[in-house]
């Protein structure tokens, strides 16, 4: 599935890289896009679910395997990941400017 | 797949959340099932195969096969039982539900059918979707049938999690059901719906932990504490937040796909779970759902059994269960255990209906213009650090500050006037010096006596307007406007310092502030110091508001004396305009100006500044008050929180009206991210104060009327003192402005309460 959302996120910086202003930024687009894709995660988590993980380096193997986890826990949370993104592609492309 | 992740993998991760999310033994089931998927079990997929079955009709008219009907109220069949009969099940085509029984979960889910009916109840679909394919999903997830793949397991995450969120479970059902006719739109409402739904009750709980405080039963170091529960998980949130900006461009890639794939999963089990009868339309909803889309063929092409994909125009079930019981978030244990029997991974390729999903085109579809505004989102990198575009331009404080009891000055002046004279004009007057006696600063004590007389030496409405009328030839003529709204036409041959009379640039206005600076600016001067002893926490906007009033009044009036002299001479028929001389003007209006000021002058200016003080004071004690509640927040370096409100949204202090509660609310709600973020960053190891929530929640109920909101949002003004101590706060603020917002919000509640 890695791919489709691979595909998924290149779509949006294509999307956002038809504004001239963003045309040579494709790179911090989509960096930004899967950032806010744990952002978006993070700020949907439960109580217990930060509990988990607050003490963790995200990068290391369990922490992924917990964000994973809490992913298909989150009820509706591919509705809410599909709207941030899309809301902020959108923005982004009428912008031209990509959020810090 | 991710790195590190496979399949495999996902299905434990799912069956634990199963367990986590409070399957109890069904999520302990969906593990033994991702083993047994691991360790390759190829036990045969049972199929549903069609032979006609009896089934019970409800007293309702609903049709359940009553295989199923033994099964699901009387507990689980044996598996060989169980198996055999699905092998012989059949249903028929016009079943309105295929579900009954006293199973909780089974209740769950009818209930959230339901739902979705209230919700939409122009669908159709609902029971084709169940007739078709809510047999054998349903019974898959349950156990009675295939349970075995990465896309079971999901299943039965997302369906336990719809236990427990049963209006998230109605959002995907009326997503499925309502796809193609605006139910993907539905879906995210009613999600969004929800969202609010939880930040509710979280609020009422708080407002719960208030009224017990005001009780008496409940401390306030507890009450603080209860109310900083949440504050403290959003904490740890901006911690999480922190470290991730700190990872590189790979990282993000990386546990941003992994996130993204356990969406996949949750959503591809939901949509299993509920009885997907309509995914090649609901794909169009958005991108990642073609991808998902894209993912349910491929399961398709490897041959796991994937809800049927066919439309719901074929024969309609119309429904009806009423589906009374309150969902339920535990499934029985009865319903739980027959799941882990019937493990197996064998595809039967027979069963997979060949999809009508569209290839993706990852396009990014526009959002529907009618969602409802989602509540604020915690997402720093999202939230605009200016006030809502929606917010019309409101005045700013410098607007405001000027009192507006002063009368207009029809003249244009600077908003300060010029200490010093700029203007060399010979000045006969100047060593005329205004008695101590009539103009000692005032001490700021009510008035001993008022100076009734209003004996100002002040001509203009004795003198008749004899303005020319006689139109020009060639040029237009140079009209000037006085003070009481006269309009004189100035003729070509006048002076310039009279055709510029109205320029606050020339010599005639540039006279009249020479004349205040010159005779009066030692006085204001002198009655600044006074008030400055008198009030030594008087800060330097207020200094600088009590000085302009005090030099505005001044130039105003100088202004209306010498407009009247100067009108006297155009009207006087021996005067030459040609050779009118300033001097003269200047010379008539100074001692009326200091008659003035002997007699009604110096008490305008005492009751003025008086009344100025009186608000500045207010101020100060609101200050303190809101020192107290907001500065605890390192917003941008060099900045107070209020000089950041300040700046991003200017606050009127003559309008207490809703419009400025409103933009309150919406910048504290736009930027909660932020200031959480710096308040987090900046101590560590204090937890979030709840200011900035409660306030913008009450804010909303207050203007509702919402008599608990208002003793709240009373309350946290009052009590903030006593916060701001626990929290160590020890920054004061300064800037009147900021205060005022504290000041509207009391004269707003005070108006709610009278």
């Amino acid at each position: 599935m890695d791919k489709q959302i691979i595909d998924f996120i290149n779509g949006l910086v294509e999307k956002c890289a038809a504004n001239p202003a963003l045309a040579d930024k494709k790179e911090d687009l989509e960096a930004y896009f899967y950032r806010l894709m744990i952002e978006t995660l993070i700020d949907n988590l439960t109580e217990d679910q930060v509990n988990q993980i607050k003490d963790m380096d995200l990068k290391s193997p369990e922490a992924q395997e917990k964000m994973m986890l809490f992913s298909a826990q989150i009820p509706g949370f591919i509705f809410i990941l599909d709207e941030k993104l899309q809301t902020d592609a959108e923005n982004i492309a009428k912008s031209g400017r990509i959020p810090s | 797949m991710a790195e590190g992740i496979n399949e495999a993998r996902a299905n434990r991760y799912a069956a634990r959340a199963a367990s986590v999310t409070g399957a109890g033994n069904l999520g302990a089931q969906a593990e033994n099932v991702a083993d047994d998927q691991n360790v390759g079990s190829t036990e045969a997929r049972p199929q549903a195969q069609v032979e006609d079955a009896g089934y019970h009709e409800m007293p309702d008219g609903t049709k359940i096969l009553d295989g199923e009907m033994n099964k699901l109220t009387s507990g689980r069949a044996p598996q060989t039982e169980r198996r055999a009969e699905n092998e012989k099940k059949t249903h028929k085509p016009d079943y309105d539900y295929y579900f009954e029984g006293d199973d909780l979960l089974q209740r769950t889910f009818r209930n959230q059918i339901e739902n979705v009916r209230r919700r939409m109840p122009d669908v159709k679909g609902l029971g084709i979707s169940f007739i078709e394919h809510g047999k054998a999903n349903w019974k898959w997830i349950l156990g009675t049938t295939v349970v075995g793949t990465a896309v079971s397991t999901a299943a039965k995450i997302a369906l336990v999690s719809a236990g427990a969120e049963a209006a998230v479970v109605a959002a995907g059902l009326a997503a499925v059901i309502g796809a193609g006719k605006g139910g993907a739109t539905e879906a995210r409402n009613i999600i969004k719906e929800r969202v609010v739904a939880l930040e509710k009750a979280r609020d009422e709980s708080e407002a719960e932990s208030l009224r017990r405080y005001n009780e008496g039963s409940l401390n306030l170091p507890t009450r603080l504490e209860e109310l900083s529960q949440n504050e403290r998980v959003f904490s740890d949130k901006i911690r999480l937040k922190e470290q991730l900006k700190n990872l590189n461009k790979e990282d993000w890639k990386k546990i941003g796909v992994t996130a993204g794939i356990g969406a996949g999963y949750g959503f591809v089990g939901f949509m299993a779970g509920v009885g997907v009868s309509q995914l090649a339309e609901f794909v169009g909803v958005g991108k990642i759902f073609s991808s998902i889309g894209e993912y349910f063929k491929g399961l398709k092409a490897i041959g796991v059994s994937v809800p049927d994909v066919a439309g719901p125009t074929g024969s309609l079930g119309a429904g009806g269960s009423t589906g009374a019981e309150a969902p339920t978030q535990v499934a029985t244990a009865t319903a739980v255990a027959s799941v882990t029997e019937v493990p197996t991974v064998q595809p039967s390729p027979t069963e997979l209906p060949a999809t009508s999903t569209p290839e993706p085109t990852h396009t990014v579809t526009a959002l529907p213009s009618n969602t409802p505004t989602p509540p604020p989102s915690p997402t720093a990198t999202s939230i605009p650090l200016s006030p809502t575009p929606t917010q019309e331009p409101l005045p700013t404080f410098a607007d405001k500050t000027t009192p507006t009891a002063l009368p207009p000055s029809p003249t244009p002046i600077p908003p300060t006037p010029t200490p010093e004279p700029v203007v060399s004009v010979p000045t006969p007057d100047a060593e005329i010096s205004v008695p101590q006696a009539e103009v000692e600063a005032p001490t700021f004590e009510p008035p001993v006596e008022a100076v009734v007389t209003p004996s100002v030496d002040v001509p203009s409405a004795e003198v008749p307007v004899e303005a020319p009328v006689e139109a020009p030839s060639g040029e237009s003529p140079t009209i000037i406007e006085l003070a009481n709204d006269q309009k004189i036409e100035i003729p070509d041959d006048a002076p310039k310092w009279l055709q510029d009379a109205n320029s606050v640039d020339g010599e005639y206005m540039q006279a009249v502030q020479a004349e205040v600076g010159k005779n009066f600016q030692p006085w204001v001067e002198e009655s600044m110091n006074k008030m400055l002893a008198e009030n030594p926490g008087l800060d330097k906007i207020a200094q600088d508001n009590l000085r302009n009033h005090m030099l505005h009044i001044l130039e105003s009036h100088a202004n209306e004396v010498f407009d009247s002299n100067l009108q006297n001479a155009l009207s006087d028929p021996s005067v030459n305009t040609s050779n009118l001389d300033l001097q003269t003007i200047k010379d008539s209006s100074h001692e009326a100006l200091i008659k003035w000021f002997e007699t009604d002058g110096s008490k305008a200016l005492f009751d003025g500044g008086k009344d100025l003080l009186s608000v500045h004071e207010h101020v100060y004690s609101a200050s303190a008050e809101f020192a107290a509640l907001n500065l605890s927040l390192p917003v941008p370096e060099g900045q107070t929180f209020a000089d950041w409100i300040n700046s991003n949204y200017q606050i009127d202090i003559n309008h207490l009206d809703k419009p400025h509660l409103d933009g309150l609310d919406v910048f504290i709600a736009s930027n909660y991210d932020t200031l959480a973020k710096d308040f987090v960053t900046s101590y560590p190891d204090t937890p979030l104060p709840v200011h900035f929530g409660e306030i913008r929640y009450l804010l909303e109920l207050a203007e509702t009327g919402d008599a608990d909101a208002l003793n709240r949002l009373k309350g946290m003004f009052a009590g903030r003192a006593v916060l701001g101590d626990k929290l160590n706060i020890t920054e004061t603020i300064t800037s009147g402005r900021a205060a005022d917002v504290i000041k509207n919000i009391r004269e707003f509640m005070k108006g709610l309460n009278g």
